[in-house]
């Protein structure tokens, strides 16, 4: 597969919410690509169509007009099943507020999307609680989202959004909930991601921090990029190297 | 997966389980009491017709029940013992009587005169006294139920029949009577003096067939030798006897509108519990969906949820019922549980709180996954 087809494309894409004469345009044309190998980071004030762009690239939505291209399937004109299906192959979300379940142990959450797969029990239990390990919480594995602190949670949701080895990440806010210690840990788990294992990683934020973290930072007011620096060079071992070192 | 979130779903919160449990077992509680009591009538209305050991019943035409019928004349015994295929014929009376209760007034009864050289439609559960003792005259056996209602303490008893004498010989256990008017088993020799039946006739006459037998052509047989009665099985005159008292009198229909009623309430509880809990948590399954959860697994887990508490409710209730069953046992009207009917229980439960999710499984249909981020 090429480094186009693990990237997500988005082509003049519009979007309104509302009836088609009277509705609010989210979107007005919106393109861009994220490639594998870069933390994307989109940021814009509220209102802006950030959150829009993301459930576009997240396959939650389709655009009005315009295309949208994940991992080269192209989501206009699909099912919502077939969207499903695609949100489960090819994307893991990291949200906001985590979205654990609270009744839920740490393995169990991040094993849920093995579940929903129909991997049997004892497999996904084995695979959720090597990512745990993964990213830290080998130990926690066995706590409830109410036993661990912010940053261990979002570690989990972390943890969950790789569970079917995603090749994109798609991060809504992912440090807004964390104090500047986590969410630095979260960030630096997010570059790992895309760095050492080429994932397409996008992050939609507020947070003015994280600019000096992502490799290219756009900015969307009114439902349109209004800056946008070109993408980066393919994603190579070289870069990789880089980015480790 | 599924099961488990179900599962951790309900343990969360305890109050809301339990409430719902409770609404579950007296739901099911009130379905398994009326259908007990159904099939306790059922039991009760066919007592007599399936302890007769008798195969086939000719009975006068037009009979819709064992308890009330017209009277067959003297040839129609003669017509049936004659039949090819009949090992045994015996006249039987049936007929409702006065019982004049020792502290004054009366008690309406219903007068059993059987063949005591046959035995057949005799009393059955003779639990004191012998059943040899009623062919003496002026003997009879009532059951042990109703020796109170009607002022018997002992085997000794005198008491009186239509106005002429009876002495208690006997005692049956559990030959409870639909109409609440106690049967009096005696000789059809002794029949004939506390009713106005002639001697002879009979309420019905009882055949016994010859080992190997088909009843069907029997029947046809009896039927053409005696053209002016209803022939039927003993099986038959059983379904009829139950259809005519728990259909037509509406009795059935009071004890079905009951069971109704009671899964009606569990049906009412178990939704409005499943769609509250499913709205507390709609975060979560929106969050399922992002992920990629279709409406299967979702909707899964709400079944789960529905199926755990039926399951537990049902088993809560059920011990309930055989509880109450079993301290009813003595009474007039019996509380009667089958395994077939128990389970026939537990699968209506289930399915009661089955059609109780789907309120919720509907709410899920419409979840936005995009609600996520906002």
């Amino acid at each position: 597969m090429s480094e186009a087809d693990r990237s997500i494309r988005v082509e003049a894409a519009e979007l309104r919410y509302g009836r088609a004469d009277t509705g609010t345009h989210a979107l007005r044309g919106v393109s861009l690509q994220a490639m594998p190998g870069e933390v994307l980071m989109i940021r814009g004030p509220s209102g802006s169509g950030k959150t829009t762009l993301l459930q576009l690239m997240g396959a939650l939505k389709t655009p009005d007009k315009g295309m949208v291209s994940i991992c080269g399937e192209t989501t206009g004109g699909c099912s919502a099943a077939a969207l499903r299906s695609l949100r489960l192959r090819r994307i893991g979300f990291v949200f906001q507020f985590f979205n654990l379940f609270p009744t839920l142990s740490a393995w169990e959450n991040v094993a849920i999307p093995l579940d929903i797969r129909g991997v049997p029990r004892q497999d996904s239990e084995r695979a959720a609680r090597a990512m745990l390990e993964e990213v830290g919480l080998g130990d926690r594995a066995d706590f409830k989202p109410g036993q661990l602190s912010g940053g261990q949670r979002q570690r989990v949701a972390v943890a969950r959004a790789l569970m079917n080895e995603p090749d994109v990440i798609l991060a809504d806010e992912p440090t807004a909930a964390l104090d500047g210690v986590n969410g630095a840990i979260v960030i630096a788990a997010l570059r790992r991601l895309a760095h050492r294992k080429g994932r397409v990683v996008v992050v939609v934020s507020h947070d003015q921090r994280l600019q000096d973290q992502v490799d290219r930072c756009i900015t969307i007011e009114d439902g349109l990029v209004v800056a946008t620096p070109a993408p980066p060079a393919p994603f190579s071992p070289r870069r990789v190297s880089e980015s480790i070192g | 997966m599924t099961t488990l979130i179900a599962w951790r779903n309900l343990i969360h919160d305890p109050v809301r389980f339990a409430a719902t449990l409770i609404g579950i077992i007296f739901s099911v509680v009130l379905m398994a009491v009326q259908a007990g009591m159904l099939l306790g009538f059922a039991e009760t209305t066919t007592g007599l017709v399936r302890q007769s050991r008798a195969n086939i019943w000719l009975v006068p035409r037009g009979t819709t029940n064992v308890d009330q019928s017209a009277i067959l004349p003297q040839r129609t015994y003669f017509q049936a013992l004659k039949t090819a295929g009949v090992a045994e014929a015996a006249r039987h009376i049936v007929r409702f009587v006065s019982w004049r209760l020792p502290r004054g007034g009366s008690q309406l009864v219903i007068v059993v005169g059987f063949d005591p050289v046959s035995g057949l439609a005799g009393p059955w559960n003779v639990v004191e006294g012998s059943v040899a003792a009623l062919s003496a005259p002026h003997m009879v056996m009532i059951d042990r139920l109703y020796a109170a209602k009607l002022g018997v303490r002992a085997i000794g008893d005198s008491v009186e029949i239509s106005g002429r004498r009876a002495i208690v010989a006997g005692f049956t256990q559990g030959a409870r009577t639909f109409t609440q008017a106690p049967y009096v088993f005696t000789s059809y020799a002794n029949a004939l003096r506390y009713t106005e039946v002639l001697d002879g006739d009979a309420s019905y006459v009882l055949v016994r067939a010859q080992p190997g037998i088909a009843l069907a052509p029997l029947v046809a047989r009896l039927q053409a030798a005696a053209p002016n009665t209803d022939v039927m099985t003993a099986e038959a005159f059983a379904a009829k006897t139950r259809d005519y008292w728990i259909f037509t009198t509406g009795a059935g229909s009071a004890l079905i509108m009951g069971a109704s009623l009671g899964a009606l309430v569990g049906i009412v509880i178990v939704a409005q519990t499943l769609y509250a809990a499913t709205l507390e948590r709609i975060g979560e399954y929106a969050t399922l969906a992002a992920i990629g959860a279709g409406h299967g697994y979702l909707s899964a887990i709400v079944i789960k949820q529905a199926l755990i508490c039926g399951a537990a409710g049902y088993g809560i209730a059920a011990l309930v019922a055989l509880s109450i069953a079993f301290a009813a046992r003595g009474a007039p009207a019996a509380i009667l549980f089958t395994p077939s009917a128990l389970g026939l229980l537990a699968v209506a439960a289930l399915l009661m709180c089955c059609l109780s999710a789907l309120i919720a499984i509907r709410k899920l249909s419409t979840i936005d996954p995009t609600s996520v981020f906002r």
